[in-house]
């Protein structure tokens, strides 16, 4: 089942399915951070007051604005 | 002529400075160096430092720095930086070096954190697969820079057609069509400029323009994106993929990584300063105990002192030695009055100065500067700009210079040139001695208080008028905001000193040029007047001068010929009128403080405060935003609205606080 990245509650882990809804250079910067889909992701942290959330994929950290956050679709492996 | 190429933040500059031994800008955030820098390789020859890019394809101004200087070719080889503690993200962009096929070695750097985190890379190993030669480096503990040096000698002897990359079948025809119809003439590897073309690149696209009109091109990719049934989007996918396999089939083979999945300091640090609550406090706290150390607690003890040793042993050693070699009493006057007194006067705030730029460096090196961009990212958004600008207000703090060059790495244009036009509200070292002198003397039991009213004034009027601004200009483009949140990392001692002195030397070398020479300057025209030489000071060519303009200030609580002679000359560094007052109000046997409380009321010594703070960025600031905005037009409207708001203010304060006060 696919959710907004920024439906994560922080600390979860999550695989990134599409990030097409991103502003064209956000997701430029994104793929160039490695950052793509079918990347691992982990919410880290977020900031109140529709702040930046802080994402972590394959040892580093990048915060991007809610909004971006907000149009990419990640799935969460069902845990069994 | 060698060039440093690699990822941001991966040590290229620390590098640079090893190999060179010069010291440029170094810090702990992507984009700190902005512009091209060229340096003396110890073994001759010139090293060139570059911005880091993450990709050929820019995004950013700094970014198409890069570009543009590969393509242009001006250079012999490169040293291509590879953070090994993230290699994956670092060989995207040898990969494309590869393609490019110009001799280059490969620098691995961060040797240090990938051993600690567990990551084992057989060198030799990648240097095959590579087929480039490969060093392990720590480029901040200058280890293994030796045999980096040594390799550069060999390096020429390479290869330099170019490696072939293949992509997956329906990309490799269309790299290999257009190959085929750019023009024999194009100077640059033509698979390489193909496969950039394809990927959107604008600096690659513009280069091709100069050779042929792509018309042809764009029509043969449309042409094979309806045949083959692929979109734009799924062809660069395709080119990403393509590096992808050929980096996970080397990490394969070449790294051992036995990471561990515990909890690095970095983030337990963050927990802290990025926590949702507790963010903004803590950057407030931080900076207040930046300031009151400067000002207060450990700065404002060690000027005073410093002023002590100035104005008494130096002072009557000086003035014994011009009496035993029987000096004039013009050259005693020159000496005593004009350079101690000038120099003197600003020399006394060296302490402050330096231990300012002490925890500005250390905010640098630290990594914080990019959790504070995005902590106050909200709040900036909400004022039209983007939680970067915060970098370069805060090294605006220290210089606006560089501060105003900083905001290169704002990608986004209008941002970007708000952010430069603001920064110069930002108070400057420059501006601290004035504020310390005139706090000193009129608000000697308050001092930090008022010293901070003005560095928070500054903060606010540049977030308003950046509201204003943003909402006057055209919204050209859509505002983004990305940043990657580097490793925290304990600064070393000496890279924390060298940091440090570099920015006080600056200071010092004005002290010693233009606050010299414009003392001397000073002195020679209250000397000399109309009358002659050796005129009382009221009959001056410089009371002439200041007289001329005194009436336009008299509103604001300042209308004497001293402070305005003071504000004619702080356009060239804001130091200079404290090295003017100093002159201008030396009374023998008396302190300068009581001089000037003759001279001012206590809100006109705010009020004046209030004008140097915000009157016109300094010659040197105008010059960079000359540079930066490349505009006549913005530049003057930097001076313009800075000069306005600095009288309406200053008007505002003297008007009101004097009815205040006197009721
Ligand atoms: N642990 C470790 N830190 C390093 C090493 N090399 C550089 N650093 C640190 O990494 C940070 C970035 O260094 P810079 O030299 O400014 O990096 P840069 O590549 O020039 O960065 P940009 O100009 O922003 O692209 C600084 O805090 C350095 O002290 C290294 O080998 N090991
Ligand atoms: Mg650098």
């Amino acid at each position: 089942m696919t959710m907004k990245l920024t439906e994560l509650a922080v600390g979860d882990k999550a695989t990134i399915v599409d990030m097409s809804g991103c502003s064209r250079m956000i997701q430029k910067r994104l793929t160039q951070l490695g950052i793509d889909d079918c990347a691992e992701v982990c919410v880290q942290n977020k900031l109140p007051f529709g702040g930046p959330c802080f994402i972590q994929c394959e040892n580093q950290c990048i915060s991007i604005r809610k909004k971006d956050a907000m149009s990419i679709e990640v799935c969460q492996e069902s845990v069994i | 002529m060698i060039a440093l190429l690699g990822n941001p933040n991966t040590g290229k500059t620390s590098l640079f400075n090893a190999l060179t031994d010069s010291y440029e800008y170094v810090g702990n955030w992507s984009g700190v160096t902005v512009d091209k820098k060229v340096g003396n390789l110890r073994k001759g020859g010139e090293l060139v430092d570059l911005p880091g890019v993450y990709s050929l394809n820019p995004v950013s101004k700094d970014e198409t720095v890069v570009s543009t200087f590969l393509i242009e070719g001006n250079f012999d080889s490169l040293i291509n930086i590879v953070d090994a503690s993230q290699l994956n993200r670092s060989l995207h962009l040898t990969i494309q070096l590869l393609e490019f096929g110009c001799p280059f070695i490969v620098g691995l750097n961060m040797a240090d954190v990938a051993q600690t985190r567990g990551i084992k890379i057989d060198v030799e190993k990648m240097a095959n697969f590579l087929q480039v030669p490969v060093r392990s480096i720590v480029a901040r503990k200058k280890q293994g820079i030796d045999e980096l040096e040594a390799d550069l000698i060999n390096i020429k002897k390479q290869q330099e057609h170019g490696q072939v990359i293949l992509y997956a079948k329906p990309l490799e025809a269309l790299i290999q069509k257009l190959e085929g119809i750019l023009p024999l003439d194009l100077p640059i590897n033509k698979r390489w400029a193909a496969i950039q073309y394809i990927d959107d690149n604008p600096v690659v696209k513009a280069e091709i323009q100069k050779y042929m009109n792509d018309e042809t091109m764009n029509e043969i990719v449309n042409e094979h994106m309806t045949r083959e049934n692929i979109t734009e989007e799924q062809l660069r996918r395709l080119i990403r993929q393509g590096r992808e396999k050929y980096i996970h089939n080397l990490i394969a083979e070449v790294v051992n990584d036995q990471q561990s999945g515990e909890k690095s300091s970095t983030e337990k640090i963050d927990k802290f300063v990025t926590h949702p609550v507790l963010g903004i406090p803590t950057f407030i706290a931080l900076m207040y105990l930046m300031f009151m150390l400067t000002f207060n607690w450990l700065g404002f003890p060690i000027s005073d002192l410093l002023e002590g040793v100035i104005s008494g042993p130096i002072t009557t050693g000086l003035e014994a030695g011009l009496t035993f070699i029987g000096a004039s009493a013009f050259l005693e006057s020159m000496i005593l009055d004009g350079i101690v007194a000038g120099v003197g006067g600003v020399l006394v705030f060296v302490p402050q100065i330096f231990i300012l730029f002490f925890f500005i460096s250390l905010l640098e090196d630290s990594g914080y500067m990019a959790r504070v961009a995005t902590v106050m990212d909200r709040l900036m958004q909400v004022m039209g700009l983007n939680g970067k600008a915060f970098i370069p207000m805060i090294i605006g703090f220290g210089c606006n210079v560089p501060g105003v060059m900083a905001a290169r790495t704002i990608e986004q244009p209008r941002e970007r040139l708000i952010t430069i036009l603001l920064t110069p509200l930002m108070s400057c070292s420059a501006r601290l001695p004035v504020y310390a002198l005139f706090a000193g003397a009129f608000f000697a039991q308050q001092q930090a208080f008022v010293v901070l009213s003005l560095y928070i004034l500054g903060v606010v009027l540049a977030l308003l008028m950046a509201k204003l601004l943003s909402k006057s200009m055209l919204k050209s483009e859509e505002s983004f905001f990305i940043m990657e949140l580097p490793p925290y990392r304990i600064p070393q001692p000496l890279t924390l000193w060298r940091s440090t002195w570099e920015k006080g030397k600056g200071f010092l070398r004005k002290a010693g040029t233009y606050i010299f020479a414009g003392s001397v300057i000073i002195w020679l025209l209250t000397y000399t007047g109309p009358g002659g030489i050796g005129v009382e000071m009221n009959d001056s060519f410089l009371a002439a001068i200041g007289g001329w303009f005194s009436p336009l200030f008299a509103p604001l609580g300042f209308g004497t010929w001293q402070a305005s002679a003071a504000l004619i000359t702080g356009f060239l560094a804001k130091e200079i009128v404290v090295a003017t007052m100093a002159i201008l109000y030396v009374v023998p046997e008396a302190s300068m403080h009581l001089a000037l409380s003759e001279a001012f009321t206590p809100i006109a010594a705010y009020s004046f405060m209030v004008f140097i703070l915000i009157y016109v960025p300094c010659l040197a600031t105008v010059a960079v935003i000359k540079k930066e905005t490349d505009s006549m037009k913005l530049t003057l409207f930097s001076m313009a609205y800075a000069f306005i708001l600095a009288y309406g203010l200053s008007f505002l304060i003297y008007q009101v606080g004097t009815i205040w006060f006197a009721g």
